[in-house]
């Protein structure tokens, strides 16, 4: 019988124990997939929003860290922005998170500049798109029309106003399938923000270089006191919903982490108590001291690593879950990845380590004599 | 004698003492008024306000949306009060003055630009929102008493009374509990001139403002003598709103037609 064959055996031999073992391993684990999926797939959701309109910089309000930026007043920096070398197109973006319905959580709605680049990426799958500046019409993203209830033809109520559903969009970014979407004018009228924009995004042209970028970076900083030009995913990484997020996820996977081990080092321990005259036997049969370490530890990982495969499943599925309710849909796409499962496994084996070395070289540490004694 | 001479010095050193403190009260809790009074200086803002109403009786009416433009500075306090829906709100609005006198004035306006003075203390949009409590007063009053500290949901809070002997306002006597570094009153109390609550407002929720970096209420209650509890969260914001030349026309026309009175 080989070492990994003889730890499982003693672990199905306490069914009950590892099983709670496994599934407080689970939980944690669970926890920080959850929580480190939501948390990236917040931040590459804004930013892949961003990357899809073909943005290559966002100038804002240099102390902006909410969602959306403090809106400003665009027409003078939109000029003096457009007088620099490389830059093709300035185009305002204006967004309030509103309630549309009384049935349903509150939604984003986006005012673009009408017939601008910003609108290109976007998949109309019925209706139309928006016919003048000034017309009183929404197109509506695919999850925002499920959410809603709403068709082409029907009618919506914003800040008081009456829209109707022009047409229903699909995009590459959960956020603006989330999203109700009009001309920046109306945007404006609605939200009585005459002029103003939350960020001014910049196009550059097709021969345009990295230095190019970091230039107009640059003279941003000298020419629009109190306005900074940066690229989508340093607007991103500077969000304070998304850095609340990180840092939630990073505190789960420290206490997780703590957790699990404290449970794989408690389980260990009451194991080798439990199994001291075995232990003795063994050291008396003439087993290893290193051997006897190998087996403890063994014990550990294995119990571990099924916390961590079912904390995986249950992590996904936690997300899935939660992306799913109707509060947070549209508002949360969850990423995973086979290296961030990968790391997941590496912390389980790492908390089973962690958590079985001591009991396994106190085991270890036993006489023989001592041990066939223990009652 | 050379003991009473003893105490009468004594006697007139502690009296000396407590009149510096007492002073030194008066003089700190007046500065707390004033940077209160300070704190909402304003050339333009906008916010805009979901509004929950549970009446007495426990029943719910609609929710409201309503939008507060405010331009504030020393001299003169101006706000308008929209509605933004539902339909019976929305061609409602409420203008409210507050000039270097004191005074506190106020017109509503309806639909088909019917006009009316109205009543600064009384509700507003049959909720228990009042234009004079948005414009808060009773940092102007010349009476300012601090009363120690208290901790409102974990932030220390220090409690100050007004007072106002203005037999005008209904409002007589103040309880406020100010976080001093969020310059915000977490808990308002607004007393009659029998001591009679009128009105309690509690701050739940604070949020950063966004350019500003100091800190505005995000989720407060009203709760009145009526018992009418009226929740409200504010969900949009604009700290630079322009002011246009007609948003407080409504108060320019009161002021124009005073003037006409008085000619």
């Amino acid at each position: 019988m080989n070492l990994f064959r003889f730890a499982l055996d003693n672990l199905y031999r306490r069914p009950a124990r590892t099983g709670l073992t496994v599934s407080a391993i689970a939980l944690g684990i669970a926890a920080v997939v959850a929580l480190t999926s939501i948390a990236w797939g917040f931040e590459a959701s804004w930013q892949k929003a961003n990357d899809a309109r073909g943005t290559d910089l966002i100038v804002t309000k240099m102390t902006s860290e909410n969602t959306m930026p403090s809106p400003f007043k665009a027409e003078k920096v939109q000029q003096t922005l457009a007088g620099l070398p490389h830059v093709k197109e300035v185009v305002g973006l204006l967004s309030e998170m509103l309630t549309v319905s009384n049935d349903a959580p509150p939604v984003f709605v986006f005012g673009w500049v009408y017939g601008s680049y910003l609108w290109e990426h976007l998949k109309l799958v019925d209706g139309r798109w928006p016919a003048s500046r000034e017309e009183p019409v929404v197109v509506i993203g695919a999850l925002a029309a499920e959410m809603l209830h709403k068709k082409t033809g029907d009618q919506v109520e914003i800040e008081g106003r009456v829209f109707q559903v022009a047409g229903i969009f699909e995009s590459s970014a959960v956020v603006e399938n989330g999203a109700l979407l009009m001309t920046l004018d109306m945007a404006q009228q609605v939200t009585d923000k005459p002029g103003k924009v939350n960020v001014l995004n910049i196009k550059m042209d097709a021969d345009a270089t990295e230095a190019d970028l970091r230039s107009i970076k640059e003279q941003v900083k000298q020419t629009l006191p109190g306005f900074v030009a940066i690229t989508s995913g340093e607007l991103v990484s500077k969000n304070a919903v998304v850095r609340i997020s990180k840092a939630m996820s990073n505190a789960t996977i420290l206490i997780a982490g703590l957790v699990g081990a404290l449970v794989v080092f408690n389980t260990m321990l009451m194991s080798i108590n439990e199994r001291t005259r075995e232990i003795g036997i063994l050291l008396a049969l003439g087993w290893q001291r290193g051997t006897i370490i190998k087996l403890i530890v063994s014990e550990a990982v294995i119990l571990s690593v099924a916390g961590g495969v079912v904390g995986i499943v249950m992590g996904v599925g936690i997300a899935w879950g939660l992306e799913h309710i109707e509060l947070m849909r549209g508002k949360i796409d969850a990423i995973f990845s086979m290296p961030f499962f990968f790391a997941v496994m590496g912390l389980s084996v790492l908390l089973g380590i962690c958590g079985g070395f001591y009991p396994a070289f106190k085991a270890a540490r036993s006489l023989p004599s001592a041990a066939l004694r223990y009652e | 004698m050379m003991l009473r001479i003893v105490a009468a010095v004594l006697l007139c050193l502690l009296s000396g003492i407590d009149t510096v403190y007492a002073a030194d009260a008066a003089a700190s809790a007046n500065a707390v008024a004033e940077s209160m009074r300070e704190a909402i200086f304003s050339e333009g803002f906008e916010a805009r306000l979901n509004v929950f109403v549970t009446r007495a009786s426990g029943a719910h009416p609609a929710p409201l949306k309503l939008a507060v433009i405010g331009q504030i500075s020393a001299d003169r306090q101006r706000l308008v009060i929209r509605g933004i829906s539902p339909e019976a709100a929305r061609n409602r609005s409420y203008a409210v003055e507050r000039g270097s006198d004191g005074r506190i004035r106020g017109v509503e306006s309806r639909a088909a630009g019917e006009q009316n003075e109205f009543d600064p203390y009384a509700r507003m949009f049959d909720s228990g929102l009042v234009a004079c409590d948005m414009l808060s007063p009773w940092w102007g009053w010349p009476k300012q008493f601090l009363e120690g500290m208290e901790q409102i949901d974990g932030r220390d809070c220090l409690k100050l009374r007004s007072m106002t002997d203005d037999e005008k306002s209904p409002i007589r006597e103040v309880e406020s509990c100010v976080d001093q570094q969020a310059k915000l009153s977490l808990k308002t109390r607004l007393f009659d001139s029998r001591h009679v609550l009128i009105r309690a407002t509690t701050v739940g929720k604070v949020m950063r403002k966004g350019d500003a970096g100091t800190m505005a209420a995000k989720k407060l209650t009203i709760r009145d003598a009526a018992k009418m509890l009226t929740e409200i969260e504010v969900y949009a914001g604009d700290e630079q709103y322009e002011i246009s030349a007609d948003t407080f026309a409504a108060l320019d026309k009161l002021t124009h037609n005073e003037q006409q009175k008085t000619k």
